[in-house]
C-alpha cells in the first residue's frame, strides 16, 4: 500500500486526512494502485458519511483526503493529484457552481462528482454542462447509487486516460501511421503521416487510399513533397478497426539513412578504385621505367627517321607516366585533412582523366588566373572536378566536338577566395529541374549512367572544405558550375616536385653508387644510365645491401627502392640509421607511386631525397651528381645535409605558367603521331 | 463497364519501380479479364510541374476514371488490395 505524499506544509489538513482501507476481495483483480479521492465538504457528518460509503466499495480501494474549503482544496491540488473529486456545492468560501469552475480549470482531466443538499434538475443540468461527471443529491449518498456512481466515474475516467495515452503514443510515433478500410476510406492518420506525405490531415482523410504490399514485408516508397523527396520503408498489416477489416500502413522515413548508404557505397567504390590504382601504378611503373631509360639511351645512338620514331615513343611513354601519376589522385587513403593544393596541376590531372569522356563531345579550354594555391583535400577535390567535368561532357551530345566547348576557368574573387568555373555549351538544365539539382538520388540520367549522388556529394565535399558550389544554367545554351574555395598562402605547397634544380655541375669524380631494387629491369636500367660517370653496385635486396655496408664498403649514394618485399626501403634506412648513422644521409629513395600511408608519411618527414619511377634520365643523373658533389663538399668543410633538401615546386617547375595562359588540350594527338611513325 | 483510366507513378528505374510494374503485369494476367491499359509515369523524367498528380508517393497506381480517384500506394504485391482499391473485377461486396 502506497501512502499518499503528505502535504507537510499544512499540518491541519494532515490531521484531517483519513485513510479508508478496504482491501478488495481476492476474486476481484485490481490492476491499478489505490485511487486517491479528494472530498471537499464543510459538514463533518456529511464528510464522514461519504467516507463510509467509499469504504464499502469492493472493487476499488480509495485513499481519501478530506478538506473543508475550496481554498484548502486548491492548495492541496497544487501539489497532489487524484482520480476523483467529490465537491459539495455549499462551501463557506464559494457559492454554487463557481467551485466547480475553479476545480475544472485547475485539473481539467480529473472527474468531479458534485453533491448538494438541494439538488434539482436545473442544478444537475448546469453542473453536467460545466463538466461535472455526476450530480447527486445528498439524500442519495446514503444508498447504493452513490457507490456505483463513483466506481463508474473512476472506471470511465481510467479508460479515457488509457485511450489518451495510446493516442499520444500513436501521435508521437516517429513512423507515419495510416489506417484505411478495405474500400479505401482513411480512418486514422498520425502526425508523422502528415509530415511524410506533406499533406494536412484533412487532405489525407479526403483521399481514397489503399496500400498494397506483402503483409509485414518492408517495401520502399517515395513521397514527393514540395520541399523534396522522402524515401520511406512501408509495412502493411491487417487490423480490425471499429469492427471492420482494415489495413495499417506504417512508414519509416529512411531518406537520410539511404543517402548515407549511397555515399558509403560510392566511397567504397572509390576506395577499391584507389587500391586498384595504387597496384596498377606500381606494376606499370617498373616496366615503364625500363622502357623509358632504354628509349632515352637509344635516342643518343640513332639518327633520322628512327630518331623521330623514338622521340614519339618517348613522348607516348611520358604520357603513360602522367596517366599513372594522375591515377594516384584516387589512391590516397580517405582523409578529410585540408592541405595546400596547387589547383592548376590538380585540374590538369583531372582533365586528363576525363579526356576520354570529353574529346568526342567538345573542345576543352583552360583559362587559368594567377591565383593557384587553395586549401583543400586533394583526393576529394579531384572527385568534385571530375564529377563536374563528366557532367559537362554528358550535357553535350557526342559527335560535334568542334562546335562545342567546355571551359575551365580559374580566377581570384574580390573576397580573396579562388573561384573555379566549369562551363559547357550543352543542353542546359530545365528550370523546374534546377532547384532539385543537389538533391540526393535526383538524376535525369538512366540508372546505368548516374546514381543521382554526384552533385549531392560534391556539394557536401566542397562545403566541408569551407567552400561553396553553385550553378547557372540556361536551357539550350549551357551550364556553368562555380566552385568557390578558400585560398591558401603560397608559402608551402604540399604537392612536391622532385625535379632537381638546373645547372648542377657534373660530379668532379666517379662516385660509388649502391643500387638496391628487387626488380632486375630497374637495376639494369640504372646501371646503363649511370655506368658512364659512376661505379655502380647493384643488389636485389636490402639485406644484401646491409651486409655490404656493414662489411665496410663505402658508398657516396645509396639509391634504394622504397617498397620491396621482405625488407622495405624504410626499414633498410632505419637499420642503417641505427648501425651506421653516418651513412643514413646518403639515401636517395625511388618510389613507384604505390604509396602506402606509411610510405607517404615517411616521404613527408624524411630529410632524404627521393626520385619517382619511371626514372627520368636527366633527373636521376643530376640527383646522383649532386649527392656525389655534396659528399666531397662535406668532406672538405663541415658536414651538412642541407644540399639534400627537397626543393619547392614553385622554384624549379620547368614550365612556369604565365597568368591567364590559354591552352588547348588535344590528348589524342600524341598517339596519332606515334601510330603513324610505327607504320 | 465504365471506361477505366489508370496511371502508374514510379520514381526512376530502381528496384521499387520495377517490382511495382512487374506486379501490375501479374495482376493483369491473373485477375483482369478486360484489357486494362496503364500509363506508366516516371516522375523523375517528368519535371514536377508537368505531373498533374497532386498527391505524389511512388510507386502509386491511380484510378483516374471513373471518379472518385482511387490511389494504391506500394509495390502492388497484394493483388486483392489493388483490385479493391480500383473497384475492379473481384472487388469486395458493397464496394463503390
Amino acid at each position: 500500500m502506497t501512502p499518499l505524499p503528505s502535504p507537510s506544509a499544512d499540518e491541519r489538513m494532515e490531521a484531517r486526512r483519513q485513510r479508508i482501507s478496504s482491501a478488495p476481495p481476492s476474486h476481484v483483480r485490481t490492476t491499478r494502485a489505490r485511487a486517491p479521492v479528494l472530498i471537499i465538504e464543510d459538514d463533518a457528518d456529511d464528510a464522514k458519511l461519504l467516507m463510509v460509503r467509499l469504504g464499502q466499495v469492493r472493487t476499488v480501494a480509495f485513499d481519501v483526503v478530506h478538506v473543508s474549503t475550496l481554498a484548502e482544496a486548491s492548495a492541496w491540488l497544487s501539489t497532489h493529484s487524484c482520480e476523483l473529486i467529490v465537491l459539495d456545492l455549499n462551501l463557506p468560501d464559494t457559492k454554487g457552481l463557481e467551485g466547480l469552475d475553479e476545480l475544472r480549470g485547475r485539473r481539467p482531466v480529473v472527474p468531479v462528482i458534485v453533491v448538494s443538499g438541494c439538488m434539482d434538475d436545473g442544478v444537475r443540468a448546469s453542473a453536467t454542462s460545466k463538466g461535472a461527471e455526476e450530480a447527486i443529491a445528498k439524500h442519495d449518498v446514503n444508498g447504493r447509487l452513490f457507490a456505483s456512481c463513483v466506481v463508474y466515474v473512476i472506471e470511465r475516467n481510467r479508460a479515457r486516460e488509457e485511450e489518451r495515452r495510446v493516442a499520444r503514443i500513436l501521435e508521437a510515433n516517429p513512423d507515419a501511421l495510416v489506417v484505411v478500410d478495405s474500400t479505401g476510406v482513411v480512418k486514422y492518420v498520425n502526425d508523422q503521416a502528415t509530415v511524410f506525405f506533406g499533406k494536412s490531415r484533412e487532405k489525407l482523410t479526403d483521399e481514397c487510399l489503399l496500400f498494397s504490399a506483402s503483409e509485414g514485408v518492408p517495401t520502399e516508397i517515395t513521397a514527393t513533397r514540395s520541399d523534396g523527396k522522402r524515401i520511406g520503408e512501408m509495412r502493411v498489416v491487417e487490423l480490425e478497426w471499429q469492427g471492420e477489416q482494415s489495413f495499417l500502413a506504417s512508414i519509416r522515413d529512411v531518406t537520410e539513412q539511404r543517402s548515407l548508404e549511397g555515399q558509403l557505397l560510392l566511397s567504397d567504390r572509390l576506395a577499391s578504385l584507389g587500391t586498384l590504382a595504387a597496384s596498377v601504378a606500381h606494376e606499370i611503373n617498373n616496366p615503364l621505367a625500363a622502357i623509358l631509360v632504354n628509349v632515352e639511351l637509344a635516342i643518343h645512338d640513332v639518327k633520322g627517321d628512327t630518331l623521330d620514331a623514338l622521340l614519339d615513343a618517348r613522348m607516348a611513354t611520358l604520357r603513360i607516366r602522367e596517366i599513372v601519376r594522375d591515377l594516384r589522385l584516387f589512391s590516397r587513403s580517405e582523409q578529410n585533412t585540408l592541405e595546400r593544393i596547387e589547383l592548376h596541376g590538380l585540374l590538369d590531372s583531372v582533365i586528363r582523366i576525363a579526356s576520354n569522356e570529353v574529346r568526342h563531345r567538345a573542345r576543352l579550354v583552360t583559362e587559368y588566373g594567377p591565383a593557384n594555391i587553395v586549401l583543400a583535400n586533394e583526393t576529394r577535390l579531384s572527385q568534385v572536378f571530375l564529377n563536374l567535368l563528366v557532367n559537362a561532357a554528358q550535357a553535350i551530345p557526342a559527335g560535334n566536338a568542334d562546335n562545342n566547348l567546355i571551359r575551365v576557368i580559374t580566377e581570384k574573387a574580390a573576397d580573396g577566395r579562388i573561384v573555379v568555373h566549369v562551363e559547357d555549351s550543352g543542353v542546359g538544365i530545365p528550370h523546374d529541374v534546377q532547384k532539385r539539382m543537389f538533391e540526393p538520388f535526383f538524376t535525369t540520367k538512366s540508372a546505368a549512367t548516374g546514381t543521382g549522388l554526384g552533385l549531392a556529394i560534391s556539394r557536401r565535399i566542397v562545403e566541408t572544405m569551407g567552400g561553396e558550389i553553385s550553378f547557372q544554367s540556361e536551357p539550350g545554351r549551357g551550364t556553368r558550375f562555380t566552385v568557390r574555395l578558400a585560398a591558401a598562402s603560397p608559402a608551402m605547397i604540399t604537392r612536391r616536385s622532385n625535379r632537381a634544380p638546373k645547372n648542377i655541375p657534373s660530379a668532379r669524380r666517379r662516385g660509388r653508387v649502391l643500387v638496391v631494387d628487387d626488380d632486375p629491369l630497374i637495376r639494369n636500367s640504372i646501371k646503363w644510365i649511370l655506368d658512364r660517370d659512376h661505379d655502380i653496385t647493384c643488389v636485389g635486396s636490402a639485406a644484401t645491401a646491409l651486409e655490404l655496408i656493414s662489411s665496410g664498403d663505402d658508398f657516396d649514394v645509396i639509391l634504394s627502392d622504397l617498397l620491396m618485399p621482405t625488407m622495405t626501403g624504410m626499414d633498410f634506412h632505419r637499420e642503417v640509421e641505427a648501425a651506421h648513422p653516418e651513412e643514413a644521409h646518403k639515401f636517395v629513395f625511388m618510389t613507384a607511386g604505390a604509396f602506402t600511408e606509411e610510405a607517404r608519411q615517411f616521404l613527408l618527414t624524411t630529410s632524404n631525397d627521393h626520385v619517382e619511377k619511371p626514372l627520368d634520365l636527366e633527373t636521376l643523373r643530376r640527383t646522383i651528381d649532386r649527392h656525389v658533389t655534396a659528399e666531397d663538399d662535406a668532406a672538405s668543410s663541415s658536414p651538412t645535409t642541407e644540399a639534400f633538401q627537397r626543393h619547392d615546386a614553385s622554384a624549379d617547375d620547368p614550365n612556369p605558367r604565365s597568368a591567364s595562359e590559354r591552352r588547348e588540350h588535344q590528348p589524342g594527338m600524341t598517339f596519332a603521331r606515334v601510330a603513324k611513325a610505327v607504320r | 463497364m465504365a471506361r477505366v483510366e489508370l496511371q502508374l507513378y514510379v520514381a526512376g528505374e530502381g528496384l521499387p519501380s520495377r517490382v511495382a510494374i512487374a506486379n501490375w503485369a501479374k495482376i493483369c494476367d491473373d485477375d483482369l479479364e478486360d484489357e486494362c491499359d496503364v500509363e506508366v509515369i516516371d516522375v523523375d523524367k517528368h519535371p514536377p510541374s508537368l505531373v498533374s498528380e497532386s498527391f505524389l508517393a511512388t510507386p502509386m497506381l491511380v484510378r483516374r476514371l471513373p471518379l472518385p480517384v482511387h490511389r494504391v500506394i506500394g509495390d502492388l504485391s497484394d493483388g486483392d488490395a489493388v483490385l479493391a482499391g480500383l473497384g475492379l473485377a473481384r472487388r469486395a461486396e458493397g464496394g463503390p
